[in-house]
């Protein structure tokens, strides 16, 4: 008996240590947040949502109302939380990543990625389908990566998303001295 | 005062109203002009630069700690511009974006870059320039492009920012004397920095006498000069003045110990001066075998 809790107590380090490890790399910090917004059970997505994020981090949305104008929701992880917590209750989640770019200097990143996201409601099993552009500022301290702020932007169907966030525009400014 | 005249007092105040207002209209017409009003506001008046941010939105910073650690912290934004106003209080300021990589959909934009600053201390000559890396999210509300987070990494003295984002055939001026500032005094004091005892303008001193110093010194078997049969290693001074075993790589296990209890044993000293600033400034010794 003793043998096999201590078995377990190694895997658990193991798989913990192996956790912390992927947080040292901008690839894992993303693939960790995606795994925690598709999270549909609210404690864990939030016990993963807190190892993610940089105290105080934004966690914004900007989607389009019926008739067109823009929709705001800003706040931290708590109020993320409480709010999405009906959305949750009513919708799987399912993001798919499938392009990303990353402009980084020395301790920080800005990540702007895209999915697919699909939406498959519980009661009906029925299927909703769009793109998300996730724009994140990475941070690095204490020998890893944190999300210092995440704003996911709705995207339309069959629209030009990943065209006008992955390629950057190149602007050179200088006016007086 | 005639009615005709007060009817074109009037057109003349409908008129400038309007261009006032249409003024205001073009500067945010686009994120980066929004950007453009942020950094022009930055540097004249701080504090008027919070309407051009969403409410709740935040500041993230990137400093170092003593030990070169990044630390990363997140602040309101009356918090970030109140530091700023504070700067601005000694110093007068002048921020602008160089380089901006552009990325935008519908109602968001992201602007990631770099940008230069120059702090002119009131009342003198001095001015320090510096670096910086900047990433900004923009948000189209209710008809203006606000800023929702800004995340902040001055230049790491061991990082430079790359040529992509730093062109020096368009940045050459800037560090060569064309601000306003006499080139002479324009310095680069870097608080990251670990200096040379060259590269400062006073280099540290021991806050003991020179006897207690040398007696320090050969009690342990080191000296500050280079003979044959002795082996160097460094000692990093702080800005507090502390002292600290730096690079021992080439020591053997005790005398790695003899160069540790030498500076256990030193007290305070005074430290390297560079633009009047206190620095870091790594010293070399030669201990015996």
């Amino acid at each position: 008996m003793n043998k096999l809790l201590t078995i377990a107590f190694i895997s658990m380090l193991t798989f913990s240590v192996k956790g912390q490890d992927s947080l040292k790399t901008v690839d894992g910090v993303v693939a960790a947040f995606y795994t925690a917004f598709q999270q549909s059970e609210g404690e864990q997505r939030k016990a993963q949502l807190t190892n993610l994020l940089l105290p105080g981090a934004q966690m914004n949305s900007v989607t389009s109302g019926a008739k067109g104008e823009t929709r705001f929701a800003q706040g931290k992880m708590d109020r993320f939380l409480y709010n999405s917590a009906a959305f949750y209750n009513k919708y799987s989640l399912f993001l798919d990543e499938y392009d990303r770019s990353v402009d980084f200097y020395a301790d920080m990143a800005s990540v702007n990625s895209i999915v697919y996201q699909t939406l498959v409601e519980k009661s009906s099993k029925q299927q909703f389908k769009n793109e998300l552009w996730f724009a994140m500022d990475l941070v690095y301290q204490g020998n890893r990566w944190y999300i210092a702020q995440v704003t996911w932007t709705a995207g339309q169907s069959g629209g030009n998303l990943p065209q006008a966030v992955s390629t950057d525009t190149l602007w050179h400014r200088i006016e007086g001295r | 005062m005639s009615n005709r005249n007060n009817h074109l007092l009037l057109l003349i105040g409908i008129f400038l109203s309007l261009a006032a207002g249409m003024d205001n209209l073009k500067a945010q017409e686009s994120p980066t002009s929004a950007l453009d009003k942020y950094f022009k506001l930055v540097s004249m008046e701080p504090s008027m630069a919070k309407m051009l941010f969403m409410e709740g939105a935040t500041v993230t910073t990137i400093t170092y700690n003593q030990s070169e650690q990044p630390i990363a912290r997140n602040l309101s934004v009356a918090g970030f511009l109140s530091d700023l106003q504070a700067v601005d209080s000694g110093y007068s300021i002048k921020m602008e974006p160089v380089v901006l990589l552009n990325r935008e959909h519908k109602s968001t934009t992201r602007i990631f870059c770099s940008v230069y600053a120059r702090f002119a201390e009131d009342g003198s000559t001095d001015t320090l320039l510096s670096r910086s890396m900047q990433s900004f999210t923009f948000v189209e509300f209710e008809n203006q492009w606000k800023i929702t987070s800004i995340s902040i990494q001055n230049e790491h003295p061991s990082i430079p920012i790359p040529s992509k984002l730093w062109p020096q055939d368009l940045t050459y001026d800037l560090f060569k004397g064309q601000s306003p500032a006499p080139a002479a005094e324009v310095s680069a004091y870097d608080p990251n920095k670990v200096y040379t005892a060259k590269e400062v303008d006073e280099p540290p001193v021991y806050t003991g006498s020179e006897k207690e110093f040398r007696k320090k010194l050969s009690t342990w078997g080191v000296d500050d000069a280079n003979m044959e049969g002795r082996t160097p290693f460094t000692v990093l001074i702080e800005e507090d003045g502390s002292a600290k075993l730096d690079y021992v790589n080439d020591l053997s296990g005790p005398q790695i110990e003899k160069a540790k209890s030498m500076v256990e044993s030193m007290s305070l000293w005074y430290p390297a001066i560079v633009d009047k600033a206190s620095v870091k400034c790594r010293l070399i010794f030669y201990i015996n075998e």
